[in-house]
């Protein structure tokens, strides 16, 4: 009887065995996130970028108190870290657009799933990251008893600082060498940064730093779904219903003549100056969106390396949330192509009651002398003729183009990922 | 009876001047402990004062390395990225993510673990004069102390910049001539080499 007793104790115990391979992921230790994300923020403090963070987010998403963003240097510092988080998100999100773009076209759906839904758990969480710098960031949604701390501490520190010089005569006085010692400390990164970086070159440098955060992306994408295929673990999932799919095609770059944009005639367009989206599905304050577009880049003349500024471009009208308000116009290359995307928008609608949704005419804002020369300066006018279509999701996906004259044209390409790279 | 009161205040005072001493220890105590963590999460610079120079690479380039190497040189720039990834037979493996830049050259080298994986061109306008880069991909290995990245790269001085626990928990960037890196809990998981040009 003991015997048994223990045999079948040693069978519940075995049964309590996982027998798929044990999650990796979970016992990482040193993630490829923490590599990128120390790469980001060195990005963001050498470039000293502080976003404005307030008045660069998009509407849809709830209009918290407006924070009291003073100017000490723990701020900019934490400013500088949403900046690097927010740059990490939107080079994730391109890149996994760009990989799943490849996939359909390969037509595995499979992967093409693994990859929507892992990307979204990562953007889930630098989201989430985002919201906890803001909070820790503070304002005026901070308790007292924390604003108090934090101002203690910063007068706190400025003690030991002063100090400092004490210490380190000590030390070289009485005690064994050290190995570090402080030597100035207090306010001024930006101060401490330029005695040791005194010729920098930041564009060159960034540009391909971040170039290394998209490939260390998509070899995570492919090692997933490797473990995940090897695992035997069932990633496929039933298409989502009017997912479609089209060739996608490749143009020379040295092809300079404009082409017209055909909107496809899924239903999903009309031809005024409205648009509207056919959703796969809605959540409770979420919104999940496809769209199907067959495009075509065409070459302004004139600059087309331009970096866009933030321009304040159109903003939603209608029946629907404000989506945007501002926009980046980022001229890259030309070329054509075909895409399916989706995403989803979030917020607080409450003016849904049919599956599809549509809001308002976009308001055109531009010049249609200055733009086929230099877009960034056309800002001045509005003609009646031009209509400028957006679709935005806060930075996950924004297309830009423009009717004019009963032809529509592609004008901006925002999204790197999904358009592919004319050959040089 | 009288001298039973004097004693019987005295004791009062004494208490009442203890409890306000102990008070008066209790706020410098904290505006110490405050200020010490506030230091703490400063940004500083450091200067070295003595270190053991490495007196050997810690890591190996590959044969696809040193063949680029004879094509190109050594880069002018370079970053590399350390971390895991899950193995299909359910462990993590250890990647060694790299790229070398060569702008005067116009291109830009990709390697994981040693292997070539892309080559990217690498367009720029008034490149200026570059400075020479003093370190080279192969003195730096995957998870180092910052006392051996210290050592490795002969550092004198550097800015430390520990990072919220929102951002990454026990991370911390640095930054050195032409180099920065970023170590979490003491562990180098990115170093970029950064080109110089003098303006």
């Amino acid at each position: 009887m003991k015997f048994k007793s223990i045999f079948l104790l040693l069978i519940f115990s075995c049964s309590l065995v996982p027998l798929k391979p044990v999650q990796a992921e979970e016992a990482l230790q040193r993630s490829p996130e923490d590599a990128v994300a120390l790469m980001y923020i060195s990005d963001a403090i050498l470039l000293n970028e502080i976003v404005d963070d307030e008045t660069s987010s998009t509407s849809k998403v709830s209009a918290g108190t407006k924070p009291d963003v003073s100017s000490d240097e723990t701020t900019d510092l934490i400013n500088q870290m949403i900046n690097a988080t927010k740059q990490q998100r939107n080079d994730h999100d391109r890149k996994c657009r760009e990989t799943v773009e490849i996939y359909r076209q390969q037509g595995k759906t499979c992967e093409v799933d693994q990859t929507n839904a892992y990307c979204k758990s990562k953007r889930a969480e630098l989201t989430a990251k985002i919201a906890a710098l803001r909070k820790k960031r503070g304002g005026d949604n901070r308790k007292w008893f924390t604003k108090q701390w934090h101002g203690i501490k910063r007068a706190g520190a400025r003690f030991w600082h002063k100090i400092g010089p004490l210490g380190r005569n000590f030390l070289q006085k009485v005690g064994p060498q050290a190995l570090k010692i402080v030597l100035a400390g207090g306010p001024g990164t930006e101060a401490l940064l330029k005695n040791l970086l005194k010729h920098t070159a930041k564009n060159m440098a960034r540009q391909r730093a971040k170039q290394i955060g998209i490939q260390a992306l998509q070899r995570i994408l492919k090692v997933q779904i490797e473990v995940a295929t090897a695992a035997g673990v069932d990633i496929c999932e039933e298409e989502e219903e009017g997912k479609t799919e089209d060739e996608s095609e490749t143009q020379d770059q040295e092809q300079k003549n404009s082409s017209d944009f055909k909107l496809p005639d899924s239903g999903v367009w009309d031809l005024s100056c409205q648009y509207k989206f056919e959703f796969i599905d809605k959540y409770y304050q979420t919104i999940n969106w496809k769209i199907n577009i067959n495009w075509e880049a065409r070459l302004f003349e004139g600059n087309i390396e331009a970096q866009g500024d933030q321009i304040d471009m159109i903003k939603g009208q209608g029946g629907g949330p404000n989506i945007y308000e501002k926009t980046h116009l980022d001229w890259k290359e030309e070329g054509s192509g075909s895409v399916t995307e989706d995403g989803f928008l979030w917020g607080d609608f409450t003016q849904i009651t049919t599956t599809t949704y549509t809001w308002g005419e976009a308001k055109p804002n531009v010049s249609t002398k200055e733009y086929t020369q230099n877009w960034i300066g056309a800002i001045s006018e509005d003609l009646d003729h031009v209509c400028i279509y957006r679709i935005a999701a806060d930075e996950w996906f924004t297309l830009d183009w423009i009717r004019e004259n009963g032809r529509d044209q592609l004008l901006n390409r925002f999204c790197e990922g999904f358009c592919p790279v004319p050959k040089l | 009876m009288n001298q039973t009161k004097k004693k019987r205040g005295w004791a009062f005072f004494g208490l009442g001047c203890g409890c306000l001493i102990f008070v008066i220890i209790i706020i410098v105590g904290i505006y110490l402990y405050a200020g010490w963590l506030g230091y703490k999460e400063a940004p500083m610079i450091v200067e070295v004062q003595e270190s053991s120079p490495q007196l050997q690479d810690p890591y190996t380039l590959s044969s696809a390395q040193e063949e680029q190497l004879f094509t190109y040189g050594y880069p002018e720039a370079f970053t590399i990225l350390f971390y895991e990834e899950e193995t299909t037979a359910g462990g993590a493996a250890p990647v060694r993510l790299e790229t070398w830049d060569y702008y005067t050259q116009g291109i830009g080298l990709t390697f994981i673990n040693g292997e070539l994986i892309a080559e990217d061109p690498i367009v720029l306008e008034e490149l200026g004069t570059l400075d020479p880069l003093p370190y080279f991909p192969e003195q730096f290995d995957a998870y180092m102390s910052l006392d051996e990245v210290i050592a490795a790269a002969g550092i004198d001085s550097y800015v430390e910049i520990p990072l919220e626990k929102d951002f990454l928990e026990g991370g911390v960037s640095y930054f050195a001539n032409s180099l920065t890196f970023g170590l979490k809990n003491d562990e180098l998981l990115y170093i970029e080499a950064l080109a110089l040009t003098t303006d």
